[in-house]
């Protein structure tokens, strides 16, 4: 198993948010959590990241056989977890350049390889950017700094892109995104895939697992996982909405 | 100089002054007024250096003043007070909730010795303006809300200069406002004839936890006043308070405000609007000092200079070491209309804590020339967009007023002031 | 700064204590500690100074006499004993400029701090003088930029040889009365730059100066000159270093500059006097008081600084914006760790017509340090269409440091327009997060974000101090994560 999670409690300012998580992902899998708003999906990825202010009340996350719940957030960034933001922040004054190739080299050094040189770096971003078709402008200016919606949502897939992750969690990645930005991010992420890395995609909607075909299929309600199924649920979920799941868990 | 004989007034005076004074207020009096001639830093005290009369005997008119004067604010009824020069007229005697007090500082002070004295001076701002009062004062007005009272209407104070030779007055007002009590109280200076005044008004507010209190301070004076007011406002845990000191008119006018801001999730807005025209000075001084975590503040003032007219802003934002969650946001925006006013704006920030988001901007400069253009082309005429921008620029400080009527009041007021109209109150026998 | 410097540099910066903190064992002239009357006569006597200069420096000293230490300032000083200072010091050895031959002791040092003398290693593209304690050692480039009329030597030897040229300007732009502080360094001030560049001339090569405390027990007092006439140009850095003692040395400096019709002149100081250890104990003074008078109409002066260094620092480089149309702007980075004290900013007098100013000001603060922006704006009543800017930003790295702002906006003309903004805040968490999700460590992501923080200011810097300012930054901000 690439992932594991059992039992997960998880609050945020005294209120419990995750109410008893049970997970597992193995290598190459693309599995889907979809939920109505205010279910915990956004939670879920932030704990999975080690977000500070998410308090882990219970439970276990093992990720490649280390219990990940005890690691530092850059520590699972450098094993191979990565967040695609739903809302990726603005950091004024540091280029990307600057902050890729810093993250680029801790990778490397988590991995014992030698730090690329400028050139090797500035040839890397080259290649990586037109799996999103990145503007070539945007990797001159700051993190995220006045990058549009679309713009942002690339650059996360392009960041993921150089940082070649074996588990990637795509945040809400569709929000706010054109259908024209959808389909070149989500043919990013299929680029991206390989045997042996998985995908966790956390969305609302439908239209971006028409892209990102997921094998397993998640409902997350009121911080549990009240339905796992095939693909096929999917359409069953886009047909009916989530009133008929809320009424199945007995609202 | 011309403090020492104040200071020999007092001395000589003594026993009139300290008429009715219970022990501790006696003492308090005698460390205010060594503080006061050992003073090095005089320049606070520059506003008394000029010859003024004051009434140490406390000769009271044979006519009751509050029956001659009266503001009354078109829409709103209000308990009323009225401060003639240096002591304090209530109107008669009405039901009141239960165990809410409101009266002349004086009769608190002999009915309520023990409420007066537990709260007294116990947040005051040690400096001259607190030193001169505590010696001075004989009257002001005295309120108090037990817990989860709260009043009909607004309490109005109205404080009259009004004398035939240069006057002095001065009066200390004490408000508390107990735990999840609420009060609005509406203070208007005014000046009745052509001789020169100077008064010193000390209100000390103390807001219990979970408390709102509004204090709205209108200044329509005339060029002889000299007019320095502090109000000092304690705020505990959850408390919501609302100042907005707005200067229409007066000679030189010193507004300081000083709030703690004592209890978590504390809330406070302060804010002020000054029309400067002719040769008067207006300083608003403002003092807000965030000392436990979590409590927020924001801050606008804004001024209109004409004439000679100089104005003076001085905004400190201070957090204590632990004061973490500090939200404090202070805007200070100025229009210098004419070629000899003068603005100068002092927004300070000393920050001790690191989890805080603090900001100031000032900014200074004229209408914009881009909106008046545009409102020409339009077939506004210049005078006219001229106006309209700045009673727009004015009108933002009256925003979050509570009270509709006041801020209709206000509204007219400032229109017909920056229209260069006459603009007293209409109803107001005060400033026709 | 270019090649061997700046290896030289980031060499010696890639380790994380003070740098510079070792001291040349050279034999130094230096005077008893005490100051009277007869110290500030032995000063000048020493230099050989003409008796208009003597003059000078003992109004000076009397005027000193009869001033208070300055406590305005949000600083906590400790008592200073003027008697316990020593007020001149030299290397005995050295022999002025000028293919003579200097004290290998010397170049050595130098060379330790990245600055090679010899005129076969000299920095490509920067002319150097270079002063240690009270007297300038050797100024490099001498000839070619004589060449272009561009006078570049220590004060002293500008008072031996253009005398007209520093009585006209020196104490014209600071006069000797104009603080406490001041009044002391005109009266003992050693040695120190002077520059003058002739009309119309723009200056090929960047001019540095590069100070070092290397005496015990002693002050430096330098004082620079510089004077930019009608359409010159000149770029000027200024960099400072002191070696690690316990005690607390201090360095009062004066900067004047006079900047003619149409002249430009930009002055860079990285500031890294040794700011004390950990526990607060040793480190400068650093008093010192830079103004410059844009004189000329259209004349332009630009001040950069990066101060990382210091254990107090009280500095306000200013312009007086007198010719019409003139400009002056102010880039300042403070970084405060420890126990140091900063309250630095300027100050922009407007008095001519449509001129402006622009402040950008950025402090850091960490550890137990309190780092203050005061500044003062005034626009004076003829100064028709006055335009000044001012952002000041303040960074708060841990729970036990202060940032302050303090500003002034003094307008007395209905047509100016002053803009003043101001912030402070900690380093977003949410930054923090997001630079750990990509794998990047907590202190590399806060050296990360402070690079960002600062970059407007370290931009306006010439590109080899640039470097400079970044690693020194770097350096200073660890440890201060935690």
């Amino acid at each position: 198993m690439l992932l594991e999670i059992k039992d997960l409690h998880a609050e945020i300012e005294g209120k419990e948010i995750l109410r008893g998580i049970n997970l597992s992902i193995g290598e190459g899998e693309v599995h889907a959590i979809m939920g109505p708003n205010g279910s915990g999906k956004s939670t879920l990825s932030a704990v999975l990241a080690g977000h500070k202010a998410y308090r882990v009340t219970s439970g276990e996350v093992w990720f490649k056989g280390q219990n990940l719940l005890e690691m530092a957030p850059e520590e699972r960034s450098r094993a191979g977890l990565f967040l695609s933001f739903q809302y990726p922040i603005e950091i004024p004054g540091v280029s990307m350049v600057n902050f890729m190739r810093a993250a680029v080299n801790e990778h490397r050094k988590y991995k014992q390889l030698p730090a690329l040189t400028a050139g090797e770096f500035l040839k890397l971003m080259r290649e990586k950017k037109e799996i999103v078709q990145l503007d070539s402008n945007l990797t001159n200016r700051s993190v995220n700094e006045g990058f549009s919606g679309g713009e942002k949502k690339r650059n996360e897939i392009f960041q993921m892109a150089m940082l070649e992750p074996s588990l990637s969690i795509l945040d809400e990645t569709d929000s706010g995104l054109d259908i024209d930005a959808l389909r070149i991010v989500s043919e990013g992420v299929n680029k991206l895939k390989r045997p042996d890395n998985s995908t966790i995609v956390i969305t609302h909607y439908q239209r971006l697992l028409d892209y990102i075909v997921p094998d397993v299929v998640h409902v997350l309600y009121k911080g549990r996982i009240v339905r796992t199924a095939g693909r096929e649920l999917v359409a069953e979920l886009e047909e009916k909405g989530y009133d008929w799941i809320k009424q199945e868990v007995g609202e | 100089m011309i403090l020492d004989a104040y200071i020999s007034l007092f001395r000589e005076h003594r026993a009139a002054f300290n008429a009715g004074a219970p022990e501790w207020l006696a003492r308090a009096r005698e460390a205010s007024l060594q503080a006061l001639a050992d003073s090095a830093d005089l320049s606070e005290l520059e506003a008394y250096a000029t010859d003024y009369g004051m009434n140490p005997n406390r000769l009271q008119p044979s006519e009751d003043p509050a029956k001659v004067f009266s503001c009354e604010i078109p829409g709103i009824t209000t308990y009323n007070y009225l401060v003639f020069n240096d002591s304090c007229y209530a109107q008669p005697k009405r039901q009141l909730p239960q165990g809410v007090v409101d009266c002349p500082l004086s009769e608190a002070i002999a009915k309520y010795p023990d409420l007066v004295a537990r709260y007294w001076g116990k947040n005051n701002t040690c400096n001259a303006n607190w030193h001169f009062n505590q010696v001075f004062a004989q009257d002001g007005l005295f309120v108090y809300l037990p817990k989860n009272t709260q009043l009909d209407r607004p309490i109005q104070l109205v404080n009259l200069m009004y004398d035939n030779q240069p006057r002095m007055a001065v009066s200390h007002n004490l408000i508390i406002v107990e735990d999840g009590a609420k009060a609005q109280v509406l203070v208007c200076d005014h000046a009745y004839g052509e001789t020169q005044y100077l008064s010193n008004r000390y209100t000390e507010v103390y807001v219990g936890a979970g408390a709102q209190y509004e204090h709205y301070k209108l200044e329509s004076t005339n060029d002889q006043m000299t007019n320095v007011s502090t109000v000092s406002l304690e705020l505990q845990a959850g408390a919501k308070v609302l100042t907005n000191s707005i200067t229409l008119h007066g000679g030189r006018t010193s507004n300081d405000v000083q709030v703690k801001l004592s209890g978590e999730g504390a809330h406070l807005s302060i804010n002020g609007l000054a029309l400067g025209a002719n040769r008067q000075c207006i300083s608003n001084h403002t003092d807000i000092w965030h000392k436990v975590a979590g409590a927020t503040s924001t801050e606008l003032f804004k001024y209109i200079l004409d004439g000679e007219s100089q104005g003076d802003f001085y905004g400190l934002i201070k957090v204590d070491p632990g004061a973490d969650r500090t939200m404090a946001l202070q805007t200070n925006r100025n229009l210098c209309l004419s070629a000899d006013a003068r603005m100068q704006s002092r927004p300070q920030l000393e920050i001790y804590a690191d989890d805080v988001q603090c900001n100031h901007g000032s900014a200074t400069g004229q209408l914009d020339e881009k909106a008046l253009f545009y409102m020409q082309s339009r077939g506004i005429s210049e005078s006219e967009a001229r106006f309209l921008l700045m009673s727009a620029f004015a009108y933002e400080v009256l925003d979050n007023i509570g009270i509709e009527a006041v801020k209709d009041r206000l509204r007219l007021m400032i229109e017909r002031r920056l229209r260069g109209e006459k603009y007293n109150c209409a109803t107001c026998s005060m400033c026709k | 700064m270019k090649k061997t410097g700046q290896k030289k540099l980031l060499n010696d910066l890639s380790n994380s204590e003070y740098k510079y903190g070792f001291s040349t064992d050279v034999d130094t002239d230096i005077f008893p500690m005490g100051l009277d009357e007869s110290v500030v006569r032995a000063i000048s006597a020493k230099k050989h100074e003409p008796q208009w200069l003597l003059d000078f420096r003992l109004k000076a000293y009397h005027k000193w006499l009869t001033m208070e230490h300055p406590a305005w300032a949000h600083l906590q000083i400790p008592e200073i004993d003027f008697q316990k200072i020593s007020y001149y010091a030299a290397p005995r050895k050295k022999q002025a400029g000028d293919g003579q031959q200097i004290d290998p002791e010397l170049v050595d040092t130098f060379n330790k701090l990245g600055i090679p003398l010899e005129e076969q290693k000299r920095l490509s593209g920067m002319a150097v003088d270079a002063v240690m304690d009270s007297t300038s050692v050797k100024t490099t480039y001498k000839e070619e930029l004589s060449k272009l009329g561009v006078i570049f030597c220590s004060i002293g030897e500008a008072v031996a040889e253009y005398p007209d040229l520093v009585q006209k300007y020196l104490g014209s732009v600071v006069s000797y009365a104009d603080n406490f502080y001041a009044a002391l360094n005109s009266a003992v001030f050693s040695d120190g730059s002077f520059v003058y560049i002739p009309k119309g001339v723009r200056c090929p090569m960047e001019l540095s100066t590069y100070f070092r405390i290397n005496a015990m027990g002693t002050g430096q007092f330098e004082r620079t000159l510089i004077v930019a006439d009608d359409d010159s140009y000149v770029s000027y850095l200024e960099g400072c270093t002191a070696p690690m003692r316990d005690e607390n040395q201090l360095h009062a400096a004066i900067v004047e500059i006079v900047v003619l019709d149409r002249a430009e002149v930009k002055y860079s100081t990285v500031q890294n006097w040794y700011p004390g250890d950990k526990d607060g104990k040793g480190g400068i003074y650093n008093f010192v008081t830079k103004r410059a008078l844009c004189q000329g109409e259209s004349s332009k002066v630009f001040w950069t600084q990066v101060e990382t260094g210091s254990a107090i620092t009280w500095k306000y480089p200013g312009c007086v914006l007198k010719g019409d149309n003139s400009v002056g702007e102010f880039y300042s980075v403070a970084f405060t760790n420890n126990y140091q004290q900063a309250d630095t900013g300027t100050k922009m007098i407007h008095l001519g017509k449509n001129t402006r100013s622009r402040i950008v000001s950025k402090g850091i603060s960490a550890g137990k340090s309190q780092n203050a922006y005061r500044g003062l704006v005034k626009v004076g009543k003829n100064a028709d269409g006055a335009r000044n800017f001012s952002q000041c930003d303040s960074l708060l790295i841990g729970k036990s440091c202060g940032a302050h702002t303090f500003p002034v906006i003094d307008v007395q003309n209905p047509t100016a327009v002053l803009e003043h903004e101001a912030s402070t805040s900690k380093i977003n968490e949410d930054q923090l997060f997001y630079c750990n999700q990509r794998g990047i460590s907590t202190e590399d992501a806060v050296g990360l974000i402070v690079g960002g923080f600062t970059k407007e200011v370290l931009n306006k810097l010439p590109m080899e101090f640039a470097v400079e300012a970044q690693k020194l930054l770097q350096i200073s901000l660890e440890g201060s994560v935690g």
